[in-house]
C-alpha cells in the first residue's frame, strides 16, 4: 500500500513543481493576470469613498466585506479546464496522455 | 512468435456533411447527415520483435488510421489486433508501458519549459526512479548529441532539437514497440539524417520494434527491411523493400545526355520523362519497352551520354500512388 501512495504523491509533487513553473514563465503575462484579479479591490475602494461621502444605505465597511467576497469567490472558482481540454482534444495533445499509465 | 498482430483490421468513420451558407448551418445544426467513410479495409499483417517496418501511403490512405488503432488511441470497426500479447484499446497499464507513439506532427513536450521538466514528468508518470532517469536521459540525449539542450525552452530549439527531444522523451520508459509516424517531418537533411541514425542505433541497442511512418524514402531506405503499403484503406503490398521495386516497377530510369537542347514534346515521344534539366533528359522506361525506346533514342537523337539505371524509390512509389494500386497481393 505504501509504494502506489509514494508514487501518486511523487506524480502530483511533480506535476505541481512543473506546471508551477509553467505558469511563472511569463511573467509579464503574471503581472497583467494580477491586475485583472485586483478589479474588485479597485472598485473596493470607489463604492468605499463613495459611500463615505454620499447618502448610501449600505457602510464603507458593507462595500469591503462584499468585494474582498468577490475577491475570494473569483480565486476559488476560476476553471480553465474546459478551455484546457477542448485545446488539447483540438490540437491533438491529448492523445500523448491516454497513451500514459494510470 | 509476432509481437504486432493484425487480423482483418477495418476502421469507418462516420463524418458529418454539412451544405455551405445560413440554410445548411441551420438544417446542420438540428439534424446532422452523416456519410461512412472507410479508412481502413480487412488489413492484416505480423511484425516479429525486433523487426523495423515501414509503413507507407499517400495522404489519407490509413496510415495513421492504423497507427491509431495499433496505439489504442481509437477502436476499429472490425477485425482483431494484438500488440505486445494485449488488446490495444482496453489500454491496460502493462500495455501503455510497452508502447509508444511519436507523431511529426504534434508535441508532447511543454512548450514554454525546458525539455528536462516533461522528462520529469515522464519520469514521474512511468515510475522511473531518479538514478534510472538520469542514466536513460544521459545515455539518450548523448546517442540524439542534445545533452547541452535540455535546459533550453522547448520554444527555443530548432526543429530538429525538437523532435529529438521529443523522441527522447518518447523513449524514456524503454518501451518494446515504436510507433512512428512522420518522425522526420520538416526536417532539413542533416537533421534527417541523425534521426534515422538514431532510430538504427536504438533499434540495435535495445532491439526494440519499429512501424515507422514517413514520406521521406530516404527513412525508408535506410531503416526498413520490410515494407507494407496501404492505399485507399486496402494493404497492396507486404514484402521486402527489393521486392516492393520488383514489384511495382518493372523500369529503368534512362538518362540521356543530349548534343542541343530539346523541346518537351520532342522528348516526350519516347517516354515518360521524370526531369528535364538543359540537354539532359530523364525518362521512366517500362522493361519490356527498354531496348526498343533506346535504339530508338540513339537512331533519332545526337547522344552525348546514356546511362541506364534503377529508378529512384520516390518515383516509383509515387507511380504506384498516382495510378492507383497495380493489384492487391
Amino acid at each position: 500500500m505504501k509504494r502506489p501512495l509514494q508514487n501518486a504523491l511523487r506524480k502530483a509533487g511533480t506535476l505541481l513543481t512543473v506546471y508551477y513553473a509553467y505558469m511563472l514563465e511569463y511573467r509579464a503575462e503574471l503581472l497583467l493576470w494580477v491586475l485583472s484579479g485586483s478589479l474588485p479591490f479597485i472598485l473596493m475602494g470607489v463604492w468605499g469613498q463613495a459611500a463615505q461621502g454620499g447618502r448610501f444605505g449600505l457602510s464603507s465597511l458593507y462595500f469591503i466585506r462584499y468585494f474582498l467576497a468577490a475577491f475570494l469567490a473569483r480565486q476559488f472558482t476560476v476553471v480553465w479546464v474546459i478551455w484546457e481540454f477542448e485545446r488539447e482534444i483540438v490540437e491533438g495533445k491529448l492523445s500523448f496522455r491516454l497513451l500514459q499509465p494510470p | 512468435m509476432p509481437i504486432i498482430n493484425v487480423e482483418n483490421l477495418s476502421k469507418v468513420y462516420p463524418v458529418a456533411v454539412k451544405e455551405p451558407g445560413l440554410q445548411g448551418t441551420i438544417a446542420h445544426f438540428f439534424k446532422r447527415t452523416y456519410t461512412a467513410i472507410a479508412a481502413v479495409k480487412s488489413v492484416s499483417f505480423a511484425i516479429e520483435p525486433g523487426e523495423v517496418v515501414g509503413f507507407l501511403g499517400a495522404n489519407g490512405a490509413g496510415k495513421t488510421t492504423t497507427l491509431k488503432m495499433l496505439t489504442g488511441l481509437i477502436h476499429p470497426s472490425e477485425g482483431r489486433l494484438d500488440v505486445a500479447g494485449y488488446n490495444p484499446f482496453q489500454r491496460e497499464t502493462g500495455f501503455l508501458r510497452k508502447i509508444t507513439l511519436v507523431m511529426g506532427q504534434k508535441q508532447q513536450l511543454i512548450w514554454d519549459l525546458p525539455a528536462l521538466d516533461s522528462l520529469r514528468i515522464n519520469a514521474a508518470v512511468y515510475n522511473i526512479s531518479d538514478q534510472a532517469f538520469r542514466q536513460r536521459v544521459g545515455e539518450l540525449s548523448e546517442m540524439l548529441t542534445l545533452s547541452d539542450k535540455l535546459t533550453q525552452p522547448v520554444r527555443k530549439l530548432s526543429l530538429g532539437e525538437r523532435m529529438k527531444a521529443e523522441l527522447l522523451a518518447a523513449l524514456l520508459h524503454q518501451p518494446q514497440v515504436l510507433f512512428l509516424d512522420e518522425p522526420t517531418l520538416g526536417l532539413d537533411v542533416n537533421a534527417q539524417v541523425s534521426v534515422r541514425e538514431f532510430l538504427k542505433d536504438y533499434n540495435e541497442r535495445y532491439g526494440a520494434t519499429v512501424l515507422l511512418t514517413s514520406h521521406y524514402m530516404a527513412d525508408i531506405t535506410a531503416l526498413c527491411q520490410r515494407v507494407l503499403v496501404i492505399y485507399q484503406g486496402q494493404m497492396i503490398y507486404d514484402g521486402s523493400l527489393d521486392g516492393l521495386l520488383e514489384k511495382f516497377s518493372p523500369a529503368r530510369a534512362v538518362t540521356v545526355e543530349l548534343a542541343d537542347v530539346k523541346t518537351l514534346s520532342e522528348l516526350q515521344v519516347y517516354g515518360e520523362l521524370s526531369e528535364v534539366a538543359g540537354r539532359v533528359a530523364h525518362f521512366i522506361v517500362p522493361q519490356e519497352k527498354l531496348t526498343h525506346t533506346l535504339s530508338r533514342i540513339l537512331a533519332e537523337l545526337d547522344v552525348v551520354d546514356l546511362t541506364v539505371a534503377e529508378p529512384p524509390i520516390e518515383e516509383i512509389i509515387g507511380q504506384i500512388f498516382r495510378s492507383g494500386a497495380v493489384g492487391i497481393s
